[in-house]
């Protein structure tokens, strides 16, 4: 199965769902997104490392935690891949289709980090 | 428009009052500061942990008000760490809401099991944070409540507890004189034994059970206690000490609660005692000799706080010897349920009064009570006086201390021409003394003019059996040869009570004249009543124990006073009391 075929195109980025949660405080909106950006690289390691050594649970927490910080932050794209991907791991399914995940996820963080560079977050 | 002229908006709204100090764990940095920062527009100073050690660090140091924790985190998971929060916050409340994008209904319940008292969705919304604060608030607030009330009426219960022993500790009977045993059913018990002697050597013994225990109980039996106890050191009767603490109860006890009391007034002698029984069970006399239940006074009144006129009250008379043993209890004892269901009821108890030697009548019946018993806990208090009849100690005249005034040793010619600070004459009529107890009245008036606290007993009963003397013998011309014996000692008490029902005229002139310095002083009593009078100059103390009951209070008198004397036709009685 291709998770592609069967995603429905999402929203990279909605604003308005951090800014509503942080009630409007562009201060506080700001902040966020950066510990979001600074925290990103270790959630990621933390998955790939898991996988690797078997110990699918660190994986799978690590995938919880980016999973709900995407969904902080507005993330959509990088939520849903997340999600998917927290799903499987808490099945302990590793199969070729879980990595394939990884690799998407990690391309929609890029396509992340893009705008929010653009909107200069 | 410039920056600076830009309307507050809701982005930065003041901040809310200081509500308290919010721990925040989370492993995952975004949900800590979004919640973070919420929680400090809603008035909270934050603390952040990112694991359960840290939380429990923080927990410690920081004594936060509410805890904020995460479910699903590396180490030790947010149900460990509620866990480990709540043992540490003892009586404390602190509030814990558990944070988790997980929203199966298994894991929310799981939550409260926990120890979670409730939960918040990620990611939080704002309106629903500020409606669970809300909420945790409002139950905190009720748990400190219910704390404080609850310290409140442990305290209370405590007080009442230490007050009511106290109050009831102070008997100042020597032991061995009479046999209490107390069982309590709860905390404490809703029954009370006074003791008290009266100036006139007789013993006051009151036994009262109090409908409900604890709190209810004390609020009745302080008051209670302390009437029993004034009046009686005063001199009053128990009917009118009865009839004080009832009107006191009345004014003071909810509807539904009163005091069942039997009142027992035992003559120094032994040889006579008057009882009155308000709603306990028949009080017994056993016979020293026969070992058997010779008198038995059953309870004509109503128990004291339910009407509010207490009229009718009557001291029994009893006849009794020494060594006879009167047993008071309360119902509690009777009603003693053991563990089949079982009543002991009266015939057992009657049992074991009757069978033995009357002197072990106690030991019996504690013994027995406690081989019924046996384990099962008590529902009603027990209480039960056994009370030997015997002599005993009257107040102590040896420490009367004996002396004149200086340069006043002629006594004769103190006694005519002696002048004091001051005078007081009163003059009372035969209609007066039908509704009052003039001896307490008088003594207390002298009490205060003379400051002679020390004196009140020895006094009271010189102006005590003065009194009697102008009344009895005077105004209702009884004849003390009545009393010769115990029989007749009764009947002399029934006569008096009827004549005095039928007295329609008569006085008598009352005069004091005394002075008080430093602790020493006299007092010169007249008194002359309208009456007779009698042969005074035949007059002579009592020389044998045959003669035990007449004119012994008048003799008794004179031995405590300095000088007494009777005038004209036996009705004017002067004495001189000197301390």
């Amino acid at each position: 199965m291709n998770p592609d075929k069967t995603r429905k195109a999402v929203l990279v980025f909605d604003a308005d769902i951090l800014m509503e949660q942080v009630m409007q405080d562009l201060d506080l909106f700001r902040e966020v997104l950066k510990a979001f950006q600074t925290d990103i690289p270790a959630h990621f390691s933390q998955i790939r490392e898991g996988i690797a050594t078997g110990q699918t649970g660190l994986a799978y927490r690590a995938a919880h935690s980016l999973k709900g910080a995407a969904r902080n932050v507005g993330a959509l794209e990088l939520a849903e891949l997340t999600g998917e991907l927290e799903q499987r791991l808490q099945d302990e399914n590793l199969e070729a289709d879980t990595v394939r995940l990884i690799v998407d996820a990690e391309a929609a963080m890029d396509r992340l980090c893009v705008q929010l560079d653009v909107l200069g977050l | 428009m410039s920056p600076e002229s830009r309307p507050a908006t809701s982005a930065t709204p003041t901040p809310a009052q200081p509500r308290g100090k919010a721990l925040v764990v989370d492993d995952e940095s975004t949900t800590l500061l979004i919640l973070q920062g919420l929680l400090r527009k809603e008035g909270f100073a934050t603390v952040a942990a990112s694991n359960g050690v840290q939380a429990i660090e923080s927990f410690e140091r920081e004594s936060p008000t509410m805890v904020f924790v995460d479910v699903v985190m590396p180490g030790m998971n947010g149900f460990e760490v509620a866990r480990h929060i709540k043992k540490r916050a003892g009586k404390r409340f602190v509030p814990i809401l558990f944070l988790t994008a997980i929203t199966d209904e298994n894991t929310l319940a799981e939550c409260i099991a926990a120890g979670g008292d409730d939960f918040l969705t990620k990611p939080i919304s704002p309106i629903l944070l500020r409606a669970k604060i809300m909420a945790a608030e409002r139950i905190t607030h009720l748990y400190e409540t219910v704390q404080r009330q609850h310290h409140q009426l442990l305290f209370e219960q405590q007080l009442a507890r230490q007050v009511y022993a106290k109050t009831l500790k102070d008997n100042t009977i020597e032991p061995g004189e009479m046999f209490i045993l107390q069982r309590p059913a709860s905390v404490f018990s809703g029954d009370l034994v006074l003791v008290e002697k009266s100036p006139s050597g007789a013993l006051h013994v009151l036994l009262g059970d109090f409908t409900g225990h604890g709190l209810a109980a004390a609020i009745g039996a302080l008051p209670a206690v302390d009437i029993f106890r004034s009046m009686t050191s005063r001199g009053y009767s128990p009917p009118e000490i009865l009839s004080e603490i009832n009107r006191k109860l009345r004014s003071f006890l909810p509807t539904g609660l009163f005091l069942a009391v039997v009142f027992v007034r035992l003559h120094q002698d032994g040889q006579a005692f008057s009882v009155c029984n308000c709603g306990l069970p028949e009080v017994m006399v056993v016979d020293g000799q026969t070992a058997k239940i010779k008198h038995r006074i059953p309870s004509l009144c109503l128990p004291l706080g339910i009407t509010s006129r207490f009229n009718g009250v009557r001291m029994n008379p009893v006849e009794v010897n020494p060594g006879d043993r009167i047993i008071i209890a309360t119902d509690g004892f009777v009603e003693v349920k053991n563990a089949d269901g079982e009543f002991l009821g009266n015939e057992r108890f009657q049992s074991l009064l009757e069978n033995g030697e009357p002197e072990k009548i106690f030991e019996r019946l504690v013994l027995g009570l406690d081989d019924f018993l046996g384990e099962t806990p008590l529902d009603d208090d027990v209480t039960l006086v056994v009370l030997p009849c015997e002599g005993h100690k009257s107040m102590d005249t040896r420490n009367v201390l004996f002396s004149l005034p200086d340069g006043t040793d002629d006594q004769a010619a103190f006694l005519e021409t002696g002048s004091g600070d001051w005078e007081w004459n009163t003059t009372v009529k035969s209609t007066l003394l039908k509704t009052i107890d003039l001896a307490p009245v008088l003594l207390r008036n002298l009490t205060d003019l003379l400051c002679i606290h020390d004196q009140r007993h020895a006094l009271f009963t010189v102006i005590s059996e003065l009194l009697n003397n102008a009344i009895d013998h005077g105004l209702l011309g009884l004849d003390s040869r009545i009393k010769d014996s115990p029989e007749g000692f009764i009947r002399y008490f029934e006569e008096r009570s009827n004549r005095l029902a039928a007295l329609t005229e008569g006085s008598i002139h009352i005069s004091f004249q005394g002075q008080a310095e430093a602790g020493h002083g006299w007092l010169r009593i007249r008194m002359e009543d309208s009456g007779e009078g009698f042969d005074h100059a035949h007059w002579q103390p009592p020389k044998t124990r045959h003669n035990l009951y007449g004119m012994r209070g008048l003799h008794l008198a004179r031995g405590l006073c300095k000088h007494l004397t009777f005038e004209g036709r036996g009705n004017i009685v002067k004495a001189v009391y000197v301390w």
